[in-house]
């Protein structure tokens, strides 16, 4: 039955046309309203709930379109009714929606088609996308209808079934209205109207004609407004402290109670006048006969002399006399970056560092480094000198980094990360290491010697002087930059550099296999640079904590998903080029080696991160989402050997085979990276100069 | 017109547009967690042996001066604890204070705390044993006095009800954690805390205010529903409203909560499955047919 129609038979009828607008129109509003009312936290659905009148509004809305929207399905039925019996039409058939043996055939030979394999099928007047797409609205309509009757009139079928059949009907509506979203939003609108094939948009529903006609454009509905809030920052001035005096007449309640302002001096003062009364006597101890007299000599001398006692110690001034928080500095004070105090340190309570004493204990219902109230011995710690430790001195470090450590530090004191690293992880803008500066210099080298080779050809009519050459190329890249031809190497930097198109022409798993390694590094860039753009913006900021932190949900998944893809890429490559060998690879033995250093330093990646995990013992509850590092790690500790002695080891094998390949980069094969982009965009400048020039 | 002869000779500008447009919206999405630029932002003083009198005075007791609820603070027993000796510093203010000086003035409320649920804890708890080992249970979950939900020195007056409503949810979630979930992921919950829908229910509405009662019991649950569905019956007040199973719940209810649980469970993992298949089949497609016209360009 498939044979040829005429270029502008009708495919949809003016019912079907009205119908499918009608359809349309509910839909969204059905979808609009409905999932304001699910995800009423959201601003967003706050947003439209005051557009729509609140929640009544946003009820009857959508009451409103459901009402729309299944009026189409009833009349739809209806007219199917109407044909099968009085037109005495076949309601199956090639010609129809009905579901055929030839719609399996035909998904299976399409998929051929999409995995490269054979062309595509010759389909029926409907295609089995198209049926599906008919199908899932038809049934995902009544079953979306019948669940929201059982919402809307819960008193009638309550007295049909159970109670908490509404419960059921209630999630039953939320789950498939999610999916019917992400379904016809996406998949229907992608399939049907920006697929290349029929790009920007397929109007037969609009017009009813077979054959594609112009439109007017795809739409896309956002409305997505996002949320946040702001915290503010206090400060306290400085002058000198007033002598600590009692006042001699009987005083009134406020004369203590009152919340002093410690943003002033005077604030200050009451502060510290208000705590001494006990804390500056000899007589303030613990039961345990430690000592609870704060250290005025020190403090006094000290940086923080001038702050109220409540302006650190922030909840201690209640009863029961005792701190949940400690001192608190990060209200005052920003975190390190990562190159001070790597992300592991965002475990370690500031005093831990920074205060005189040397003992430190894990608290693992915090997860948290903190310092100890008792000596190495057993005996209690007062801990009230309040003095600073010099953190200049390497010694601080050996505290916790020594091998046999309670606190999960690994036993080598390791540098931190150089901007090498930033290719993966967050880092700071500083080399680091001297052995990362060498790798660097060698880096620096090749690319020298890269743009000589270049500049040793002719540019413009000038041969000899590379003075005038780089000059001649300079102007060049000003005349193109500034000019009408930009929009156009924009575009092939966004279609051919960052979209790959031209690996897309030669082949599909070529490409998939390249973009899971480039999307992969691409991604972990990505990631590196907002975590370090973010920190200079504000470095105690949500998105800061949240990225600076590998044990963070958002950054431990994305990493570990990340690494996967890279990792998934190079096996897909290698066996491409050792197993399948398609014609048109040509394995060279410096792909191959690009491919299996890439290779281990992605393995020993996840290795060093299983280490990690194991060595600082984090709980479960947090590590699981380092999906990777996490098993990894129950791996490793398999083993029973101690990892803090071996982490250095591991951080080093992976830091080296890193700085090897980054140093190898502008020499062997793998200089494509930065010349192949570079070759692209000077060779587009370039046509277009020489079509100017002529 | 003019737009669409534009997009059909720049295709590719289009295209790029569109992307752009996936690009902000994903980033959108990403925006609608609870990631930020700003600031965590610390309480700034929870200290209570100060009084902040900026909020105080604007409060309901602001009014008040502090012998009126505290009476004469002499020096010595049951008076002023004496700093750094008196044991009575280690407990809270809310065990403490003498409770029974706010029946002067909110006599209605302190009657019905009286007859309410929270009342027979603090009954049994005084019975059980010394109150010192319950005050160090975590996350403070004992049974409540007037302090434990009400603030004495900074509770606003006049609150209206969705206000009102709002920080009920609040206060109560605070102990009750798995009932406020469950509430905010209700219909209730969403229509009353989160839109602010006056004519849905509050915790208060269900439960009573001051009283305090639970509706595990089949008629004083129906009876709450009675108050604002008018039609409704036994089998219509068998909806879970709470679906979390609790410890020393029924059968009946651990019974619906699995079935609900499972159905979540179930049709959770199906619109997965069939999302991620689609969304791939979609994805190999384009990538087929923009590598089958880039061939013939």
């Amino acid at each position: 039955m498939s044979e040829k129609r005429p270029e502008e038979a009708i495919r949809f009828s003016v019912l079907n046309r009205i119908l499918h607008l009608f359809v349309m129109a509910g839909f969204i509003g059905l979808a609009v309203t409905g999932f304001s009312l699910a995800f009423s936290s959201r601003p967003w659905a706050q947003a439209i709930a005051w557009l729509a009148g609140g929640a009544g509004g946003l009820r009857s809305f959508h009451r409103f379109f459901a009402a729309i929207t299944y009026g189409c399905v009833i009349l739809h039925l209806g007219w199917l009714v109407y044909f099968k019996a009085v037109l005495k039409g076949r309601l199956t058939g090639p010609d129809s929606l009905f579901p055929r043996i030839k719609d399996l055939r035909d998904f299976i030979a399409h998929g051929a088609y999409i995995f490269g394999k054979g062309r595509t099928p010759q389909f029926d007047r409907f295609s089995y996308w198209e049926k599906f797409d008919y199908w899932a609205i038809l049934i995902g309509m009544n079953t979306m209808g019948l669940t929201g009757l059982i919402l809307l009139f819960p008193h009638f079928f309550t007295s049909l079934f159970p109670g908490y059949f509404v419960n059921l009907a209630q999630v039953l509506h939320l789950y498939e209205a999610i999916m019917a979203v992400a379904l016809k939003f996406v998949v229907h609108i992608v399939t049907t109207h920006l697929r290349p094939e029929v790009f920007p948009i397929d109007k037969s529903i609009f017009n009813g004609r077979r054959k594609r006609a112009s439109s007017t454009g795809a739409v896309i509905f956002f409305l997505i407004l996002a949320g946040g809030s702001h915290g503010g920052n206090s400060y306290a001035a400085g002058v000198e402290l007033m002598p600590l005096t009692e006042q001699g007449r009987a005083r009134l309640c406020l004369d203590c109670h009152r919340l002093p302002n410690i943003n002033t001096n005077e604030g200050a003062r009451d502060s510290q006048v208000f705590c001494l009364e006990c804390h500056g006597k000899d007589s303030c101890a613990r039961q345990t006969g430690v000592s609870l007299k704060v250290d005025m000599e020190t403090f006094g001398s000290g940086r923080h002399r001038y702050q109220a006692c409540i302006t650190c110690h922030k909840d201690v001034a209640g009863s029961p006399h005792k701190s949940e928080s400690g001192g608190v500095c990060k209200d005052c004070h920003y975190l390190h970056d990562d190159s001070a105090a790597g992300d592991p340190h965002l475990r370690v309570q500031c005093q831990a560092c920074h205060r005189k004493s040397p003992f430190n204990q894990y608290d693992a219902e915090r997860d948290l480094v903190i310092l100890a109230r008792k000596d190495d011995k057993g005996l209690p710690l007062a801990l009230l000198d309040h003095g600073l430790s010099d953190v200049s001195d390497g010694e601080i470090c050996a505290r916790c980094h020594r091998s046999g450590n309670k606190v999960g530090a690994a036993s080598s004191v390791l540098p931190g990360k150089g901007i090498f690293c930033i290719i993966c992880h967050s880092a700071p803008l500083s080399i680091g290491h001297w052995s990362f500066g060498a790798a660097f210099l060698i880096f620096l080298g090749g690319l020298y010697g890269m743009f000589f080779l270049w500049f040793r050809g002719r540019i413009g009519h000038e041969e000899t002087s590379a003075h005038r050459k780089i000059s001649l190329a300079g102007e060049g890249l000003w005349q193109t930059v500034f000019s009408r031809r930009l929009p156009r190497l924009l575009s092939v930097f966004l279609f051919d550099v960052l979209l790959q198109r031209r690996l897309l022409k030669e082949s599909v798993s070529r490409w998939f296999s390249h973009s899971l390694i480039y999307y992969g590094f691409l991604g972990k860039f990505a990631l590196a640079c907002l975590s370090l753009f973010s920190y200079g913006l504000l470095p105690q900021g949500r998105l800061s904590l949240a990225l600076l932190d590998k044990n963070n949900w958002i950054a431990a998944s994305l990493n570990d998903l990340f690494g996967t893809i890279i990792l998934l890429g190079i096996m897909i490559a290698l066996a491409r080029r050792m197993i399948t060998r398609p014609s048109h690879v040509l394995t060279e033995e410096q792909d191959s080696l690009a491919l299996l250093i890439i290779g281990m330093v992605a393995l020993s990646g996840f290795v060093v991160e299983g280490a990690r995990i194991a060595v600082t013992g984090i709980p479960s509850y947090k590590a699981f989402y380092s999906f990777i590092g996490y098993p990894v790690a129950g791996l490793l500790r398999l083993f029973g050997v101690t990892w803090g002695d071996f982490y250095g080891y591991l951080w080093w094998i992976h830091a080296l085979l890193w700085m090897s390949f980054f140093a190898w980069l502008p020499f062997g094969k793998i200089k494509h990276i930065i010349a192949a982009p570079l070759t692209l965009l000077v060779r587009e400048a370039g046509e277009k100069q020489d079509m100017e020039g002529r | 017109m003019l737009i669409k002869g534009w997009i059909y000779k720049n295709r590719d500008k289009s295209r790029a547009i569109i992307a752009a447009c996936f690009f902000v919206a994903l980033c959108s999405i990403l925006t609608c967690f609870d990631i930020s630029w700003a600031k965590v932002s610390d309480s700034l003083l929870e200290s209570s042996w100060f009084v902040d009198l900026k909020e105080f005075s604007i409060s309901a007791h602001g009014t008040l001066s502090c012998e009126v609820c505290h009476g004469v603070m002499d020096e010595g027993a049951g008076g002023h604890p004496v700093p750094g000796k008196d044991i009575s510093s280690n407990r809270r203010p809310t065990d403490r204070f003498d409770y029974f000086r706010c029946r002067k003035c909110h006599r209605e409320s302190y009657g019905r705390f009286l007859k309410g649920s929270h009342a027979e804890a603090l009954k049994k708890e005084k019975v059980n044993g010394d109150i010192e080992a319950i005050s160090s249970l975590p996350g403070d979950k004992r049974a409540p006095t007037c302090g434990h939900c009400h603030s004495s020195h900074y509770e606003e007056a006049r609150l209206g009800r969705v206000e009102a409503g709002r920080r009920m949810t609040e206060v109560c979630g605070a102990c009750h954690s798995s009932q406020k979930k469950t509430y905010l992921k209700g219909f209730h919950g969403k229509t009353a805390h989160n839109l602010g829908d006056m004519t849905s229910a509050y915790c208060s509405d269900c439960h009573g205010a001051h009283t305090c009662i639970s509706l595990k019991e089949k008629d004083a649950a129906l009876k709450a529903c009675l108050r604002c569905h008018q039609k409704a019956d036994a089998s219509f007040a068998s909806f879970v409203i709470h679906p979390a199973s609790v410890k020393g719940e029924d059968s009946n209810k651990v019974f619906k909560v699995a079935v609900i649980r499972t159905v979540t469970v179930v049709m959770g993992s199906i619109v997965l499955l069939i999302i991620v298949f689609f969304y791939g089949h979609s994805f190999l497609w384009i990538l087929r047919e923009l590598h089958e016209k880039l061939r013939r360009h």
